[in-house]
Protein backbone atom coordinates (compact mmCIF):
# COMPACT_ATOMS: atom_id res chain seq x y z
CA UNK A 1 0.00 0.00 0.00
CA UNK A 2 2.48 2.68 0.80
CA UNK A 3 6.31 1.94 0.16
CA UNK A 4 8.94 4.72 0.70
CA UNK A 5 11.91 4.04 -1.45
CA UNK A 6 15.61 4.94 -1.41
CA UNK A 7 14.17 8.46 0.31
CA UNK A 8 17.26 10.77 0.98
CA UNK A 9 16.01 14.13 3.21
CA UNK A 10 18.02 16.88 5.11
CA UNK A 11 17.50 19.94 7.15
CA UNK A 12 19.29 22.20 5.26
CA UNK A 13 23.26 20.83 4.66
CA UNK A 14 22.67 18.40 7.38
CA UNK A 15 21.31 15.20 5.56
CA UNK A 16 19.09 12.95 7.88
CA UNK A 17 17.68 10.16 5.86
CA UNK A 18 20.26 8.30 3.58
CA UNK A 19 18.12 6.58 1.57
CA UNK A 20 15.39 4.83 3.86
CA UNK A 21 13.00 2.11 2.28
CA UNK A 22 10.35 0.61 3.98
CA UNK A 23 7.08 -0.62 2.96
CA UNK A 24 3.17 -1.05 4.84
CA UNK A 25 1.06 -3.25 3.17
CA UNK A 26 -2.81 -3.22 3.43
CA UNK A 27 -4.31 -3.64 7.23
CA UNK A 28 -1.07 -3.84 8.37
CA UNK A 29 0.34 -2.07 11.46
CA UNK A 30 4.09 -1.48 11.04
CA UNK A 31 5.74 -0.59 14.32
CA UNK A 32 9.21 1.98 12.90
CA UNK A 33 11.44 1.50 15.84
CA UNK A 34 15.02 2.97 16.62
CA UNK A 35 16.88 5.30 19.18
CA UNK A 36 16.33 9.19 19.31
CA UNK A 37 17.67 10.81 16.33
CA UNK A 38 17.79 8.31 13.91
CA UNK A 39 15.46 9.84 11.96
CA UNK A 40 11.59 8.19 12.09
CA UNK A 41 10.16 11.69 12.72
CA UNK A 42 12.26 12.46 9.47
CA UNK A 43 11.08 9.64 7.21
CA UNK A 44 7.15 10.36 8.24
CA UNK A 45 7.59 14.34 7.64
CA UNK A 46 8.98 13.16 4.31
CA UNK A 47 6.19 10.84 3.67
CA UNK A 48 3.27 13.37 4.52
CA UNK A 49 5.16 15.49 1.85
CA UNK A 50 6.00 18.00 4.93
CA UNK A 51 9.43 17.86 3.54
CA UNK A 52 11.27 17.54 0.35
CA UNK A 53 13.43 14.86 -0.65
CA UNK A 54 15.82 15.36 -2.60
CA UNK A 55 16.12 11.59 -3.89
CA UNK A 56 13.96 8.40 -3.25
CA UNK A 57 10.02 7.94 -3.80
CA UNK A 58 6.99 8.00 -2.41
CA UNK A 59 4.59 5.50 -3.50
CA UNK A 60 0.54 5.03 -2.13
CA UNK A 61 -1.49 2.60 -3.87
CA UNK A 62 0.55 2.24 -6.65
CA UNK A 63 0.61 6.19 -7.38
CA UNK A 64 3.49 8.05 -7.57
CA UNK A 65 2.83 10.71 -5.09
CA UNK A 66 6.78 11.99 -4.21
CA UNK A 67 5.68 15.19 -5.86
CA UNK A 68 2.12 15.90 -3.79
CA UNK A 69 1.42 18.43 -1.08
CA UNK A 70 0.57 17.28 2.20
CA UNK A 71 -3.33 17.98 1.91
CA UNK A 72 -3.25 16.18 -1.72
CA UNK A 73 -1.74 13.17 -0.14
CA UNK A 74 -4.47 13.64 2.88
CA UNK A 75 -7.19 13.47 -0.18
CA UNK A 76 -5.41 9.75 -1.15
CA UNK A 77 -5.83 8.58 1.97
CA UNK A 78 -2.70 8.96 4.48
CA UNK A 79 -3.19 10.70 7.89
CA UNK A 80 -0.80 11.85 9.88
CA UNK A 81 -0.46 12.36 13.46
CA UNK A 82 2.79 14.35 14.04
CA UNK A 83 5.13 13.86 17.50
CA UNK A 84 4.43 16.58 20.19
CA UNK A 85 0.19 16.41 21.00
CA UNK A 86 -0.27 19.28 18.23
CA UNK A 87 -3.22 21.18 17.13
CA UNK A 88 -4.50 24.17 16.67
CA UNK A 89 -4.58 25.60 19.83
CA UNK A 90 -6.71 28.40 19.62
CA UNK A 91 -9.66 26.42 17.79
CA UNK A 92 -12.10 24.80 20.28
CA UNK A 93 -12.09 20.91 20.44
CA UNK A 94 -15.07 20.89 17.74
CA UNK A 95 -13.44 23.75 15.71
CA UNK A 96 -10.37 21.41 15.84
CA UNK A 97 -12.62 18.92 14.21
CA UNK A 98 -14.51 20.67 12.00
CA UNK A 99 -11.64 22.14 10.15
CA UNK A 100 -10.94 19.44 9.07
CA UNK A 101 -14.27 17.63 8.03
CA UNK A 102 -15.08 20.46 5.87
CA UNK A 103 -11.31 20.28 4.33
CA UNK A 104 -12.17 16.51 3.48
CA UNK A 105 -13.73 15.79 0.23
CA UNK A 106 -16.31 13.35 1.94
CA UNK A 107 -17.64 15.72 4.69
CA UNK A 108 -19.72 13.32 6.74
CA UNK A 109 -20.16 14.67 10.04
CA UNK A 110 -20.70 10.89 11.12
CA UNK A 111 -16.87 11.18 11.39
CA UNK A 112 -16.80 13.22 13.84
CA UNK A 113 -18.83 11.59 15.88
CA UNK A 114 -17.35 7.60 14.94
CA UNK A 115 -13.74 10.20 16.25
CA UNK A 116 -15.47 10.54 19.91
CA UNK A 117 -16.79 7.31 19.63
CA UNK A 118 -13.11 6.21 20.17
CA UNK A 119 -12.42 8.81 22.88
CA UNK A 120 -15.13 9.83 24.76
CA UNK A 121 -13.91 11.66 27.13
CA UNK A 122 -13.30 14.61 24.49
CA UNK A 123 -17.23 14.95 24.41
CA UNK A 124 -17.81 16.79 28.02
CA UNK A 125 -15.13 19.46 26.53
CA UNK A 126 -16.23 20.24 22.74
CA UNK A 127 -16.63 23.93 23.30
CA UNK A 128 -12.65 24.38 25.40
CA UNK A 129 -9.60 25.22 23.40
CA UNK A 130 -7.85 22.98 22.48
CA UNK A 131 -4.77 24.88 24.12
CA UNK A 132 -5.96 24.39 27.51
CA UNK A 133 -6.27 20.43 26.98
CA UNK A 134 -4.51 18.02 29.07
CA UNK A 135 -1.41 16.15 27.07
CA UNK A 136 -3.44 13.16 26.93
CA UNK A 137 -6.92 14.65 26.06
CA UNK A 138 -4.57 16.77 23.10
CA UNK A 139 -3.37 13.54 21.58
CA UNK A 140 -6.90 12.20 21.07
CA UNK A 141 -7.62 15.07 20.04
CA UNK A 142 -4.75 14.68 17.31
CA UNK A 143 -5.81 11.12 16.52
CA UNK A 144 -9.31 12.11 16.42
CA UNK A 145 -8.25 15.11 13.74
CA UNK A 146 -6.92 12.39 11.26
CA UNK A 147 -9.27 9.77 11.70
CA UNK A 148 -11.71 12.30 10.59
CA UNK A 149 -9.89 12.03 7.17
CA UNK A 150 -11.15 8.81 7.08
CA UNK A 151 -7.95 7.74 6.15
CA UNK A 152 -6.54 4.57 4.60
CA UNK A 153 -3.68 4.65 6.29
CA UNK A 154 -2.13 6.13 9.44
CA UNK A 155 0.91 7.47 10.42
CA UNK A 156 0.99 8.05 14.42
CA UNK A 157 4.85 9.09 15.81
CA UNK A 158 5.20 8.71 19.50
CA UNK A 159 2.01 8.59 20.44
CA UNK A 160 2.26 8.39 24.23
CA UNK A 161 5.00 9.92 24.70
CA UNK A 162 4.64 11.72 27.87
CA UNK A 163 0.86 10.87 28.85
CA UNK A 164 0.29 10.18 31.78
CA UNK A 165 -0.45 5.59 32.14
CA UNK A 166 -4.09 5.81 32.70
CA UNK A 167 -4.91 7.36 29.20
CA UNK A 168 -2.11 5.57 27.77
CA UNK A 169 -4.28 2.46 27.74
CA UNK A 170 -7.18 3.88 26.34
CA UNK A 171 -4.65 4.94 23.48
CA UNK A 172 -3.09 1.90 22.74
CA UNK A 173 -6.96 0.72 23.22
CA UNK A 174 -7.73 2.98 20.42
CA UNK A 175 -4.50 1.99 18.29
CA UNK A 176 -5.86 -1.49 18.39
CA UNK A 177 -9.22 -1.10 17.36
CA UNK A 178 -8.61 1.45 14.74
CA UNK A 179 -6.06 -1.45 12.75
CA UNK A 180 -7.47 -4.75 14.10
CA UNK A 181 -11.43 -3.56 13.80
CA UNK A 182 -11.57 -0.34 10.98
CA UNK A 183 -8.60 -2.48 9.14
CA UNK A 184 -6.94 1.03 9.12
CA UNK A 185 -3.03 0.83 7.98
CA UNK A 186 -0.43 1.94 10.58
CA UNK A 187 2.95 2.95 10.68
CA UNK A 188 3.63 3.62 14.22
CA UNK A 189 6.43 5.17 16.12
CA UNK A 190 6.64 3.78 19.53
CA UNK A 191 9.18 3.92 22.33
CA UNK A 192 7.74 1.31 24.70
CA UNK A 193 8.59 -1.64 22.70
CA UNK A 194 6.37 -4.18 24.43
CA UNK A 195 3.34 -2.58 23.03
CA UNK A 196 4.78 -1.99 19.76
CA UNK A 197 5.84 -5.53 19.30
CA UNK A 198 3.06 -7.13 20.53
CA UNK A 199 0.70 -5.05 18.51
CA UNK A 200 2.59 -4.92 14.94
CA UNK A 201 2.38 -6.91 12.47
CA UNK A 202 6.11 -6.22 11.39
CA UNK A 203 8.86 -4.38 13.27
CA UNK A 204 11.73 -1.54 11.00
CA UNK A 205 14.59 -0.94 12.46
CA UNK A 206 16.08 2.56 11.66
CA UNK A 207 19.90 3.57 12.38
CA UNK A 208 21.50 6.99 11.47
CA UNK A 209 18.87 7.80 8.50
CA UNK A 210 18.30 4.05 7.02
CA UNK A 211 16.22 1.11 7.87
CA UNK A 212 18.89 -1.56 8.89
CA UNK A 213 16.62 -4.26 9.13
CA UNK A 214 12.63 -5.51 9.35
CA UNK A 215 10.71 -8.73 9.66
CA UNK A 216 7.80 -9.94 11.45
CA UNK A 217 7.25 -8.26 15.26
CA UNK A 218 8.16 -11.64 17.14
CA UNK A 219 11.60 -11.23 15.26
CA UNK A 220 12.20 -8.10 17.04
CA UNK A 221 12.01 -9.82 20.11
CA UNK A 222 15.39 -11.04 19.92
CA UNK A 223 18.29 -9.71 22.07
CA UNK A 224 20.07 -7.82 18.93
CA UNK A 225 17.18 -6.32 17.92
CA UNK A 226 16.73 -5.18 21.77
CA UNK A 227 20.01 -3.79 22.18
CA UNK A 228 19.84 -1.61 18.81
CA UNK A 229 16.73 -0.01 20.08
CA UNK A 230 17.82 0.24 23.89
CA UNK A 231 18.75 4.18 24.45
CA UNK B 1 -13.37 71.07 30.01
CA UNK B 2 -14.26 72.41 26.19
CA UNK B 3 -10.72 71.93 24.94
CA UNK B 4 -10.75 68.70 27.04
CA UNK B 5 -13.85 67.17 25.17
CA UNK B 6 -13.42 68.67 21.75
CA UNK B 7 -9.63 66.88 21.70
CA UNK B 8 -11.58 63.62 22.61
CA UNK B 9 -13.71 63.70 19.87
CA UNK B 10 -11.09 64.43 17.40
CA UNK B 11 -8.84 61.01 18.75
CA UNK B 12 -11.41 59.51 18.54
CA UNK B 13 -11.96 60.00 14.89
CA UNK B 14 -8.24 59.86 14.48
CA UNK B 15 -8.42 56.41 16.25
CA UNK B 16 -11.43 55.49 14.15
CA UNK B 17 -9.52 55.89 10.81
CA UNK B 18 -6.42 54.46 12.01
CA UNK B 19 -8.53 51.62 13.44
CA UNK B 20 -10.14 51.62 9.37
CA UNK B 21 -6.75 51.42 7.74
CA UNK B 22 -5.62 49.21 9.63
CA UNK B 23 -7.88 46.03 10.16
CA UNK B 24 -6.85 45.43 6.41
CA UNK B 25 -3.19 45.05 7.87
CA UNK B 26 -4.69 42.95 10.85
CA UNK B 27 -5.04 40.19 7.81
CA UNK B 28 -2.14 40.43 5.69
CA UNK B 29 0.77 41.70 8.15
CA UNK B 30 -1.32 39.98 11.33
CA UNK B 31 -2.07 36.20 9.96
CA UNK B 32 0.02 36.54 7.71
CA UNK B 33 3.27 38.13 8.66
CA UNK B 34 3.61 39.83 5.56
CA UNK B 35 4.77 43.68 5.40
CA UNK B 36 3.28 44.66 2.11
CA UNK B 37 3.91 48.34 1.37
CA UNK B 38 2.12 48.74 -1.01
CA UNK B 39 -0.66 48.35 1.30
CA UNK B 40 -1.16 52.50 1.10
CA UNK B 41 -1.57 52.25 -2.43
CA UNK B 42 -4.76 49.92 -2.04
CA UNK B 43 -6.08 52.43 -0.22
CA UNK B 44 -5.57 54.96 -2.88
CA UNK B 45 -6.99 53.14 -5.46
CA UNK B 46 -9.96 52.69 -2.92
CA UNK B 47 -10.32 56.60 -3.49
CA UNK B 48 -9.68 56.59 -7.07
CA UNK B 49 -12.42 53.97 -7.35
CA UNK B 50 -14.82 56.39 -5.83
CA UNK B 51 -13.23 59.03 -8.04
CA UNK B 52 -13.40 57.23 -11.40
CA UNK B 53 -17.39 56.38 -10.31
CA UNK B 54 -18.25 59.92 -9.61
CA UNK B 55 -16.79 61.16 -12.37
CA UNK B 56 -16.96 58.43 -15.35
CA UNK B 57 -19.63 56.13 -14.08
CA UNK B 58 -22.62 57.80 -12.59
CA UNK B 59 -24.35 60.92 -13.48
CA UNK B 60 -23.13 64.27 -11.83
CA UNK B 61 -26.86 64.51 -9.93
CA UNK B 62 -26.15 61.06 -8.27
CA UNK B 63 -22.87 61.56 -6.19
CA UNK B 64 -24.67 59.70 -3.49
CA UNK B 65 -25.55 56.60 -4.98
CA UNK B 66 -21.94 56.47 -6.66
CA UNK B 67 -20.62 56.95 -3.34
CA UNK B 68 -22.17 54.11 -1.71
CA UNK B 69 -21.71 51.65 -4.75
CA UNK B 70 -17.93 52.73 -4.56
CA UNK B 71 -17.80 51.60 -1.37
CA UNK B 72 -18.45 47.24 -2.27
CA UNK B 73 -16.40 48.16 -6.18
CA UNK B 74 -12.74 49.54 -3.70
CA UNK B 75 -13.22 46.46 -2.53
CA UNK B 76 -13.37 44.54 -4.98
CA UNK B 77 -10.76 46.55 -7.18
CA UNK B 78 -8.44 46.71 -3.70
CA UNK B 79 -9.05 43.08 -3.08
CA UNK B 80 -7.74 42.01 -6.44
CA UNK B 81 -4.90 44.05 -6.65
CA UNK B 82 -4.18 42.44 -3.21
CA UNK B 83 -4.55 38.91 -5.01
CA UNK B 84 -2.41 39.85 -7.99
CA UNK B 85 0.27 40.99 -5.86
CA UNK B 86 -0.05 37.51 -3.60
CA UNK B 87 0.09 35.45 -6.56
CA UNK B 88 3.02 36.82 -8.50
CA UNK B 89 5.34 37.86 -6.11
CA UNK B 90 4.36 37.84 -2.41
CA UNK B 91 3.63 33.85 -2.16
CA UNK B 92 7.29 32.80 -3.44
CA UNK B 93 8.46 35.16 -0.51
CA UNK B 94 6.54 34.01 2.52
CA UNK B 95 8.48 33.85 5.36
CA UNK B 96 11.60 36.21 3.92
CA UNK B 97 10.63 39.53 5.16
CA UNK B 98 12.82 41.65 4.17
CA UNK B 99 12.91 40.59 0.57
CA UNK B 100 9.09 40.76 0.88
CA UNK B 101 9.44 44.66 2.46
CA UNK B 102 11.63 45.25 -0.58
CA UNK B 103 9.39 44.06 -3.24
CA UNK B 104 6.54 45.62 -1.92
CA UNK B 105 7.87 48.80 -1.93
CA UNK B 106 8.95 48.56 -5.43
CA UNK B 107 5.02 47.62 -5.91
CA UNK B 108 4.30 51.31 -3.85
CA UNK B 109 6.27 53.19 -6.13
CA UNK B 110 5.10 51.67 -9.31
CA UNK B 111 1.42 52.19 -7.98
CA UNK B 112 1.92 56.08 -7.58
CA UNK B 113 3.12 56.52 -10.95
CA UNK B 114 0.47 54.63 -12.07
CA UNK B 115 -2.31 56.78 -10.80
CA UNK B 116 0.11 59.74 -11.51
CA UNK B 117 -0.26 58.93 -15.11
CA UNK B 118 -3.54 57.86 -15.19
CA UNK B 119 -5.27 60.43 -12.74
CA UNK B 120 -2.36 63.29 -12.64
CA UNK B 121 -0.06 64.33 -9.91
CA UNK B 122 -2.37 67.05 -8.38
CA UNK B 123 -4.68 66.16 -6.08
CA UNK B 124 -8.63 65.50 -7.09
CA UNK B 125 -11.90 66.14 -5.09
CA UNK B 126 -14.23 63.70 -4.55
CA UNK B 127 -17.45 65.30 -3.73
CA UNK B 128 -19.20 63.60 -0.09
CA UNK B 129 -23.06 63.00 -0.48
CA UNK B 130 -24.60 65.75 0.39
CA UNK B 131 -26.59 63.65 3.04
CA UNK B 132 -23.23 63.93 4.60
CA UNK B 133 -22.77 67.23 4.09
CA UNK B 134 -23.17 69.97 7.40
CA UNK B 135 -23.18 68.13 11.28
CA UNK B 136 -24.43 68.31 14.42
CA UNK B 137 -23.48 69.77 17.77
CA UNK B 138 -22.63 68.57 21.32
CA UNK B 139 -21.74 71.46 23.68
CA UNK B 140 -19.51 73.31 21.48
CA UNK B 141 -18.12 70.74 19.79
CA UNK B 142 -19.35 70.37 15.71
CA UNK B 143 -19.02 66.63 14.72
CA UNK B 144 -19.94 66.19 10.68
CA UNK B 145 -21.71 63.76 9.80
CA UNK B 146 -19.28 62.72 7.40
CA UNK B 147 -17.08 61.80 10.67
CA UNK B 148 -20.28 59.60 11.64
CA UNK B 149 -20.13 57.76 8.48
CA UNK B 150 -16.48 57.15 9.30
CA UNK B 151 -17.30 56.08 12.85
CA UNK B 152 -19.93 53.74 11.42
CA UNK B 153 -18.03 52.42 8.31
CA UNK B 154 -15.70 51.38 11.41
CA UNK B 155 -18.28 49.48 13.30
CA UNK B 156 -19.45 47.85 10.72
CA UNK B 157 -16.33 47.07 9.42
CA UNK B 158 -15.24 44.92 12.36
CA UNK B 159 -18.62 43.65 12.56
CA UNK B 160 -17.59 41.53 9.36
CA UNK B 161 -14.63 41.09 10.10
CA UNK B 162 -14.91 39.41 13.27
CA UNK B 163 -18.10 37.70 11.94
CA UNK B 164 -15.56 36.14 9.19
CA UNK B 165 -12.95 35.02 11.38
CA UNK B 166 -14.67 33.52 13.84
CA UNK B 167 -18.11 32.47 13.01
CA UNK B 168 -17.41 31.22 8.69
CA UNK B 169 -15.83 28.09 7.83
CA UNK B 170 -13.33 30.44 5.65
CA UNK B 171 -12.18 32.11 8.83
CA UNK B 172 -11.69 28.96 10.91
CA UNK B 173 -9.56 27.20 8.42
CA UNK B 174 -7.58 30.92 8.28
CA UNK B 175 -7.13 30.58 11.67
CA UNK B 176 -5.90 27.15 11.65
CA UNK B 177 -3.60 28.01 9.26
CA UNK B 178 -2.15 30.85 10.68
CA UNK B 179 -1.96 28.84 14.02
CA UNK B 180 0.00 25.86 12.74
CA UNK B 181 0.33 25.78 8.99
CA UNK B 182 2.03 22.43 8.64
CA UNK B 183 -0.51 20.86 10.44
CA UNK B 184 -3.34 22.30 8.81
CA UNK B 185 -1.45 21.09 5.79
CA UNK B 186 -0.74 17.81 7.18
CA UNK B 187 -4.66 17.71 8.00
CA UNK B 188 -6.12 18.26 4.27
CA UNK B 189 -6.45 21.85 4.53
CA UNK B 190 -4.72 23.19 1.23
CA UNK B 191 -3.04 26.54 2.47
CA UNK B 192 -2.71 28.36 -0.52
CA UNK B 193 -6.52 29.01 -1.29
CA UNK B 194 -6.67 30.12 2.96
CA UNK B 195 -3.52 32.51 1.90
CA UNK B 196 -4.76 34.01 -1.18
CA UNK B 197 -8.61 34.44 0.21
CA UNK B 198 -7.09 36.34 3.42
CA UNK B 199 -4.34 38.37 1.84
CA UNK B 200 -7.57 38.99 -0.80
CA UNK B 201 -9.82 40.29 2.78
CA UNK B 202 -7.10 42.33 3.83
CA UNK B 203 -6.31 44.30 0.78
CA UNK B 204 -10.24 44.70 -0.37
CA UNK B 205 -10.20 46.62 3.71
CA UNK B 206 -7.72 48.92 2.64
CA UNK B 207 -10.21 49.97 -0.60
CA UNK B 208 -12.91 50.57 1.99
CA UNK B 209 -10.57 52.65 4.00
CA UNK B 210 -9.87 54.31 1.24
CA UNK B 211 -13.45 55.50 0.35
CA UNK B 212 -13.82 56.52 3.93
CA UNK B 213 -10.72 58.64 3.53
CA UNK B 214 -12.12 60.68 0.62
CA UNK B 215 -14.25 62.31 2.94
CA UNK B 216 -11.76 64.04 4.50
CA UNK B 217 -9.94 65.96 1.44
CA UNK B 218 -8.58 65.89 -1.63
CA UNK B 219 -6.92 62.39 -2.70
CA UNK B 220 -3.74 61.95 -4.51
CA UNK B 221 -1.42 59.25 -5.63
CA UNK B 222 0.66 59.25 -2.10
CA UNK B 223 -2.49 59.39 0.00
CA UNK B 224 -1.55 55.87 1.39
CA UNK B 225 1.60 56.61 2.52
CA UNK B 226 0.65 59.32 5.14
CA UNK B 227 -1.48 56.62 6.92
CA UNK B 228 0.30 53.31 6.11
CA UNK B 229 3.30 53.77 9.10
CA UNK B 230 0.77 54.69 12.09
CA UNK B 231 -1.71 51.86 10.91
CA UNK B 232 1.41 49.44 11.18
CA UNK B 233 2.12 50.16 14.23
CA UNK B 234 -1.46 49.81 15.75
CA UNK B 235 -1.34 46.39 14.28
CA UNK B 236 2.44 46.30 16.26
CA UNK B 237 1.25 47.52 19.19
CA UNK B 238 -2.11 45.63 19.62
CA UNK B 239 -0.31 42.15 19.12
CA UNK B 240 0.25 40.56 16.06
CA UNK B 241 -3.66 38.82 14.83
CA UNK B 242 -5.47 40.36 17.60
CA UNK B 243 -8.25 42.07 16.63
CA UNK B 244 -9.37 43.36 20.53
CA UNK B 245 -5.76 44.62 20.85
CA UNK B 246 -5.91 46.30 17.51
CA UNK B 247 -9.09 48.36 18.55
CA UNK B 248 -7.78 49.45 21.71
CA UNK B 249 -4.67 50.69 20.18
CA UNK B 250 -6.13 52.68 17.14
CA UNK B 251 -8.10 54.38 19.85
CA UNK B 252 -5.09 54.86 22.54
CA UNK B 253 -2.90 56.21 19.82
CA UNK B 254 -5.61 58.58 18.03
CA UNK B 255 -6.36 60.24 21.74
CA UNK B 256 -2.71 60.38 22.86
CA UNK B 257 -1.64 62.56 19.26
CA UNK B 258 -4.83 64.15 19.87
CA UNK B 259 -4.21 65.28 23.36
CA UNK B 260 -0.09 65.68 22.86
CA UNK B 261 -0.63 68.05 20.01
CA UNK B 262 -2.65 70.17 22.53
CA UNK B 263 0.28 70.17 25.08
CA UNK B 264 3.01 71.20 22.50
CA UNK B 265 2.53 71.32 18.15
CA UNK B 266 1.95 68.70 15.65
CA UNK B 267 5.25 66.93 14.52
CA UNK B 268 6.99 66.97 18.62
CA UNK B 269 3.77 65.22 18.91
CA UNK B 270 4.45 62.72 16.59
CA UNK B 271 8.10 62.09 17.49
CA UNK B 272 7.07 62.01 21.39
CA UNK B 273 4.10 59.29 20.29
CA UNK B 274 6.46 57.63 18.66
CA UNK B 275 9.01 57.93 21.68
CA UNK B 276 6.14 56.09 23.94
CA UNK B 277 5.52 52.98 21.06
CA UNK B 278 9.02 52.46 21.06
CA UNK B 279 9.31 52.30 24.96
CA UNK B 280 5.84 50.32 25.02
CA UNK B 281 7.44 47.85 23.28
CA UNK B 282 10.13 47.60 24.77
CA UNK B 283 7.94 46.02 27.82
CA UNK B 284 5.70 44.40 26.04
CA UNK B 285 7.45 42.99 22.69
CA UNK B 286 4.42 41.08 21.96
CA UNK B 287 1.87 44.10 22.27
CA UNK B 288 -1.45 44.71 24.48
CA UNK B 289 -3.40 41.55 23.50
CA UNK B 290 -2.79 38.59 26.10
CA UNK B 291 -2.13 35.20 24.17
CA UNK B 292 -3.74 32.97 26.71
CA UNK B 293 -6.80 34.05 25.02
CA UNK B 294 -8.85 33.20 22.16
CA UNK B 295 -6.66 34.84 19.40
CA UNK B 296 -9.01 37.10 16.46
CA UNK B 297 -11.57 37.56 18.19
N1 LIG C 1 13.99 20.98 12.40
C1 LIG C 1 15.20 20.40 12.38
N2 LIG C 1 16.28 21.09 11.96
C2 LIG C 1 17.49 20.52 11.93
N3 LIG C 1 17.75 19.27 12.30
C3 LIG C 1 16.71 18.52 12.74
C4 LIG C 1 15.38 19.05 12.80
N4 LIG C 1 14.56 18.10 13.26
C5 LIG C 1 15.33 17.01 13.48
N5 LIG C 1 16.62 17.26 13.16
C6 LIG C 1 17.73 16.31 13.25
O1 LIG C 1 17.47 15.24 12.38
C7 LIG C 1 17.82 14.03 12.98
C8 LIG C 1 16.63 13.09 12.98
O2 LIG C 1 15.60 13.63 13.78
P1 LIG C 1 14.19 12.94 13.94
O3 LIG C 1 13.68 12.56 12.61
O4 LIG C 1 13.35 13.84 14.76
O5 LIG C 1 14.59 11.65 14.77
P2 LIG C 1 13.67 10.66 15.60
O6 LIG C 1 12.25 10.97 15.32
O7 LIG C 1 14.07 9.31 15.15
O8 LIG C 1 14.03 10.87 17.05
C9 LIG C 1 18.32 14.34 14.38
O9 LIG C 1 19.72 14.36 14.34
C10 LIG C 1 17.82 15.73 14.64
O10 LIG C 1 18.72 16.43 15.44
MG1 LIG D 1 10.76 11.63 16.61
Amino acid sequence: MLEISKLEVAYGRTQVLFGSTLDVGANELVALLGRNGVGKSTLMKATMGLMKSFNGTVTFEGEDITGLSPSQRVKRGIAYVPQGRMGFPQLSVMDNMKVVLEATSHKQASAIDEALDLFPRLKPILSRDAGFLSGGQKQQLAIARALITRPKLILLDEPTEGIQPSIIHEIEAAIAEMNKASGLSILLVEQHLEFALSIGDRYALMEHGEVVSSGPADAAATATVRELIAV
Amino acid sequence: MTTFFSQFVAGISIGSLLLLIALGLTFTFGQMNVINMAHGEFIAAGAYTTYVLQTSVFAASATGLAFVVSLPVAFLVAGLLGLILERTLIHRLYGRSLDTLLVTWGVSLLLQQLYRDLFGAPNVQVKAPSWLEGGFDIGSVTISYARLFIYGLVILSLLAVWIFTSKTVHGTRMRAVVQNRGLAEASGIASAPVDRTTFFIGSGLAGIAGVGITLLGSIGPTLGTSYIIDAFLVVVCGGLGQLRGAVIAAFVLGLLNSYLELWTDASLAKVILFALIITFLQFRPQGLAVQKTRAFA
